[in-house]
């Protein structure tokens, strides 16, 4: 089996294609920390894309809540423990085994098939706590109970476990812009890609008797806009652009900035080899440990990074663009009191205050001879 | 009376000793006898008189456990095979034991299905696993799947779950909710579909062969010429039809004897054939199944 570099787990590793990274690679930060699980998202993708007859408990997009909800049921309880002892080294060298490494004799990824079941029960666990809140307790700035909202959309991952175990060839990865896409006249709907993927990011319908997935919105994206999930984000949690190959990365690259600079947005389990294309500025009031697994060795970096970006502006202009405008940014720029964004032509197609500005107005309106409800 | 029990033991001692004696490999057969006939050859009826003309060929089946994906164990073990021929077609039938009947398809669900193959040179036929670059085959594929779809209707989600509710479907109007009526609700069912309607069913309203809601026939042909090269041919020439009876599949293959189809695979009056046989409730689907290597057949 030929030998990749996966810079997430910092190592090469087993995969069953040649390392073929993409001329540019679609990705995404998401805010945690942010994220209010309204589901806007969530109700965007479905109306745009899965509204067709086999794809009823299809969410190409959903929000879970972590640690008791997940969609399909236990995704990530029921990868886990199959990969063994996850350990990672102390220069965060990922010294367990991926999905692809710990794969049975026979097969080409370690995975498993969710049954119709675990489609059933998209919000199992939403807003559950860790442990149950005393009567009568109230918030005194620090408790210990705790839950965080996890949105999840496919990871375009640059390794993709899907694409691995196609025995058709079905699955492809677009060079040009490294999305992942199920090739619908191709597709015989063996199952094996949604069997595969760890993240069960990858539904079968069972009308078209196909396997089917998040398309990252590519007619969007092809006319230089963000994806609907992005757009419609209400918390402003989302931002979507490219990410360019390690050795062309750009300081001005809002993705190459937070990922590869900053360091503050880490892959969704890092450890099972995909490279995944999501990165997740983490929870600051998560119990580390939980995190660790969650994320990889530098959450500690991650959020102290993100704690301290009051005190950064470059960092908080990458962060004020989230959700800030429908067309992709390829570039931005600090001035003053905003942040530009541009697009691959060098055209303006954002401009963000640091402070909002504040206009208070009377409280009568001379004009209309009415009383305002709103004055600011 | 003590005859009449004598007598019943030997039955039953002949019975299962003849059931024994199909297990051990001395009774495989190493090549398969097609006989000419001058009946028709039945189409859907694989009990028809006309089969048993023909001597019956008791095939090893063999676990896919050489190309990933694979299965460790084969759930079905061995094949029955019978041939018969005419002037115009080429029939085979095709038993075996499953003790259970998979004709739906779900998340989890797989179907029971059966393929035959041939070679399109049988002077070099290449693999026996779907060929290589060069020698190409000819596959007949059955799904108990289809031929659900052709008897009741294409497998819908309400054939499913029943008790199934949508709020909205945007390509189809849904009868208000009507709690107060007697009035049933009738879902839309796919097959009743425009093709604007199937916008939202990409893969039905790109013609993908596994999508055809208007399907006629539980069979189809294809060409392959190696591992993921499975390509369903334009023309359709063949037909297939099972039976199932007390955990037992019979399945009729037919094709024509001599095709004008330069994808369909010639019959001389010797070739080699190949069987896959696929057990859904053992989840067995595309390179998970049973298989044969190359078994001479012969045309008498």
């Amino acid at each position: 089996m030929p030998k990749v570099y996966n810079w997430h787990i910092g190592r090469e590793m087993d995969y069953p294609y040649e390392e073929s990274r993409p001329e540019k690679q679609v990705a995404w930060v998401f805010d945690i920390n942010k994220c209010i699980e309204c589901q806007t998202c969530t109700v965007a993708c479905k109306t745009t894309w899965t509204s067709g007859k086999g794809q009823e408990s299809m969410f190409w997009n959903n929000v879970e809540t972590k640690p008791y909800g997940g969609y399909p049921t236990g995704w990530d309880l029921s990868i886990l423990p199959k990969l063994g002892e996850q350990v990672w080294n102390a220069n965060n060298v990922y010294e367990g085994k991926t999905v692809f490494e710990s794969a049975p004799q026979g097969e080409k990824v370690n995975g498993y098939l969710p049954t119709d079941e675990d489609y059933a029960h998209v919000n199992l666990g939403e807003d559950e706590c860790t442990q149950v809140i005393e009567k009568g307790a109230f918030f005194q700035g620090i408790h210990n109970a705790w839950m965080f909202y996890l949105a999840r959309i496919c990871n375009h991952c640059t390794y993709p476990a899907c694409l691995a175990a196609c025995p058709r060839k079905a699955i492809y990865k677009r060079k040009e812009d490294g999305i992942v896409l199920v090739d619908q006249t191709r597709c015989r709907g063996y199952r094996e890609c949604v069997k595969a993927c760890p993240y069960k990011k990858v539904f079968f319908n069972m009308v078209t008797r196909t396997s089917e997935k998040c398309i990252a919105c590519f007619p969007l994206i092809e006319k230089g806009e963000q994806p609907r999930c992005v757009q419609t984000c209400i918390g402003k949690i989302r931002l979507m652009g490219f990410l360019n190959p390690p050795e062309k990365i750009r300081r001005d690259n809002p993705l190459d900035f937070l990922i590869y600079y900053k360091k503050i947005a880490l892959p969704l389990y890092p450890q099972f080899g995909l490279e995944p294309n999501v990165y997740y500025i983490p929870p600051v009031h998560v119990p580390r440990e939980f995190l660790y697994q969650m994320f990889g060795p530098t959450v500690d970096e991650a959020i102290e990074t993100y704690r301290n970006a009051h005190q950064d502006r470059e960092l908080l202009g990458a962060l004020l663009l989230f959700t800030s405008t429908q067309k992709i940014i390829d570039s931005f720029r600090v001035k003053g009191d905003y942040v530009y964004g541009y697009n691959e032509k060098g055209d303006e197609v954002v401009k963000v205050p640091f402070t909002e500005p504040l206009y208070i107005r009377p409280y009568y309106d001379n004009k209309e001879k009415v009383y305002r409800h709103t004055i600011t | 009376m003590t005859k009449n029990i004598v007598l019943a033991l030997m039955i039953l001692g002949i019975v299962s000793s003849c059931g024994q004696k199909d297990q051990t490999p001395e009774n495989y057969s190493n090549a398969i006898t097609a006989v000419r006939v001058e009946d028709t050859i039945p189409l859907t009826d694989p009990d028809a008189k006309v089969w048993k003309k023909a001597p019956i060929a008791l095939i090893e089946l063999k676990p896919q456990n050489i190309i990933p994906p694979i299965i460790q164990e084969p759930s079905i073990k061995q094949l029955r095979v019978r041939a018969i021929y005419n002037d115009n077609y080429f029939g085979m039938l095709l038993e075996w034991e499953d003790s259970t009947k998979d004709e739906l398809i779900n998340v989890n669900d797989f179907t029971d299905q059966v393929a035959i193959q041939f070679p399109i040179n049988p002077e070099n036929p290449g693999s026996f696993m779907m060929g290589n670059k060069g020698a190409p085959v000819h596959i007949i594929h059955w799904k108990a799947l289809w031929q659900r779809d052709v008897e009741k209707g294409y497998l819908d989600v309400q054939d499913i779950y029943p008790n199934m509710w949508v709020d909205l479907y945007y390509f189809k109007k849904i009868p208000v909710y009507t709690e107060f009526t007697e009035k049933e609700i009738k879902f839309p069912r796919v097959d009743e579909f425009s093709p604007e309607q199937n916008d939202y069913n990409p893969a039905i309203k790109l013609r993908n062969p596994v999508s055809l809601v208007e399907r006629q026939i539980p069979v189809e042909e294809a060409f392959a010429e190696g591992f993921g090269t499975f390509t369903t041919q334009l023309h359709q020439d063949a037909f297939a039809w099972g039976k199932y009876e007390n955990g037992h599949w019979k399945v009729i293959i037919v094709r024509p004897l001599v095709s004008p189809d330069s994808r369909d695979a010639p019959l001389p009056s010797e070739t080699v054939v190949a069987f896959a046989v696929w057990d859904g409730s053992a989840n067995q689907i595309g390179g998970r199944k049973q298989y044969t290597p190359w078994i001479p057949l012969k045309l008498q």
